[in-house]
């Protein structure tokens, strides 16, 4: 196992090394991928009962499953595709019913259940996914690339609903809670500026570190609706997501050149 | 041409076949049942799970009655049913081979206490309005039950029917209580049956 590491390792920097000798030629079209790290820069937990029901997170991992791009000259375009995981978005309901379970328990018997619930599985829904296109400028001084990114796209992720039934202890008496978003998908409208540099390892594949920003209007509604089975009463109370929200991430990645402009 | 004609008569024959098996129902044969006699029971709602009181002392805002109807079967009509009104390939519904229809119904529930409950409910008096049904999201009235308690069963008739009753308004104060229970059915008949005395504390 470790010897054939070592070819591997020793081919590599073999190849790098002969590569490194060829005249590298302007970028023209490329594909990208990278992972790290995302932080909020305000946090986007709003200390209501419902936050949990989002699959929106103070710091996650990203994975950029693709990206790609294309220079005219030093001037292009860019697209990509984005998306935040974070292991503990599965334990979403647990952490939705300690919250429940701490604001009602004393007083009442519960049965919960939410849309989250699901998350335990390898369900998808508890992603943040993130897409931006736009223009991108690039400095590039044979095995160096600087690229600079002034994107605009969205930022989605899901809401799911939850509900308590409460059946007070020692009474008959029986509150049916639920909660639920103003839309089950947010989608938000972001600006995304971003920086990579990139190293030129080989002719055709570049070692990335990549810094992105985004800045959006975070904006939504949770509807909380409290029934008492024996008043009939209904109360709606409403939990207002709003805030100009920033995210910064870092991350590595590679970039395979697709194609090269001619000299 | 002919492999038309051969074609046309398979689709021919499979739309037939279709047809004739959603048609083929079996004869549905219908009992009637009716209520027999009636079982109260002391329910105490204390906890999570609602359970008959063995104790018969119940918190009084955690109080219920669970009448408990046995049902009797009486009757044998062989009455054939229709499987659909409209026979074709997408009506294939056929009824239960036996069916289970009420004889009579209940009219009214009345329950009735020994003691003073509070100012309006004297003892002696029908407290039947202070009691309610679960429902899906809410508690129902003794009457909005009725208007939907008529049931048919298919292929097994039970050998009881239960209903909860849940007291909403307790009594003014704490103390030993009998509640008695009066069903009125359709044919007159009177169903009575007093509860064990219970202790609503």
């Amino acid at each position: 196992m470790r010897k054939t590491f070592l070819v591997l390792l020793f081919l590599s920097v073999s190849i790098i090394n002969i590569q490194a000798q060829d005249e590298y030629t302007p970028i023209k079209w490329f594909a990208r991928t990278s992972f790290g790290s995302t932080i909020a820069l305000n946090p986007k937990t709003f200390g209501f009962i419902t936050d949990n029901l989002t699959s929106y997170t103070n710091r996650n991992f990203y994975w950029q499953v693709l990206s790609t791009g294309y220079f005219f000259n030093n001037w292009g375009i860019e697209f990509y595709y984005l998306r935040n995981h974070r292991s503990q978005l599965k334990n979403r309901f647990n952490e939705f019913s300690s919250k429940v379970a701490y604001k009602y328990g004393d007083k009442y018997f519960m049965d919960i259940s939410s849309g989250c619930y699901y998350d335990f599985s390898n369900s998808t829904s508890s992603l943040m996914e993130r897409g931006s296109i736009g223009p991108i400028y690039k400095i590039e001084k044979n095995k160096t690339i600087y690229i600079f990114r002034g994107l605009i796209g969205v930022i989605s992720f899901s809401t799911d609903w939850g509900s308590v039934y409460l059946k007070e202890k020692g009474t008959n008496s029986i509150l049916d809670i639920h909660w639920s978003a103003d839309r089950v998908v947010k989608d938000f409208m972001t600006f995304n500026s971003s920086f990579t540099f990139g190293y030129r390892i080989v002719k055709r594949i570049v070692l990335d570190l990549d810094i992105n920003y985004w800045f959006y209007n975070l904006n939504f509604k949770y509807q909380e609706t409290i029934t008492n089975f024996i008043t009939e009463e209904t109360n709606i109370t409403s939990y207002h997501y709003k805030r100009l929200a920033n995210d910064i991430s870092f991350g590595v990645g590679f970039m395979i050149v697709l194609k090269q402009h001619q000299n | 041409m002919r492999i038309r004609k051969v074609a046309f008569l398979i689709i021919t024959v499979f739309t037939v076949r279709i047809l004739i098996s959603c048609c083929d129902c079996p004869l549905t044969t219908e009992y009637q049942y009716s209520f027999d006699y009636i079982s109260v029971y002391n329910l105490d709602n204390s906890g999570n799970e609602l359970i008959i009181s063995q104790t018969n002392i119940i918190p009084k805002k955690a109080y219920g009655i669970l009448i408990d109807f046995s049902l009797l079967k009486v009757g044998l009509n062989n009455i054939q049913l229709e499987g659909f009104p409209v026979a074709n390939a997408f009506d294939c519904f056929c009824p239960a081979e036996t069916q289970y229809t009420p004889k009579d119904t209940i009219v009214s529930i009345t329950i009735t206490t020994n003691n003073d409950f509070d100012n309006q409910h004297p003892a002696e008096s029908n407290i039947s309005d202070l009691f309610k049904l679960l429902g899906s999201d809410r508690y129902i009235t003794i009457q909005e039950f009725l208007r939907m308690s008529e049931k048919i069963y298919e292929y097994t008739k039970p050998e009881n029917e239960k209903i909860d009753l849940f007291l909403l308004q307790p009594p003014e104060v704490a103390g030993e209580y009998s509640f008695k229970v009066e069903v009125l059915l359709s044919d007159n008949r009177l169903l009575t049956m007093t509860a064990n005395p219970v202790i609503l504390e």
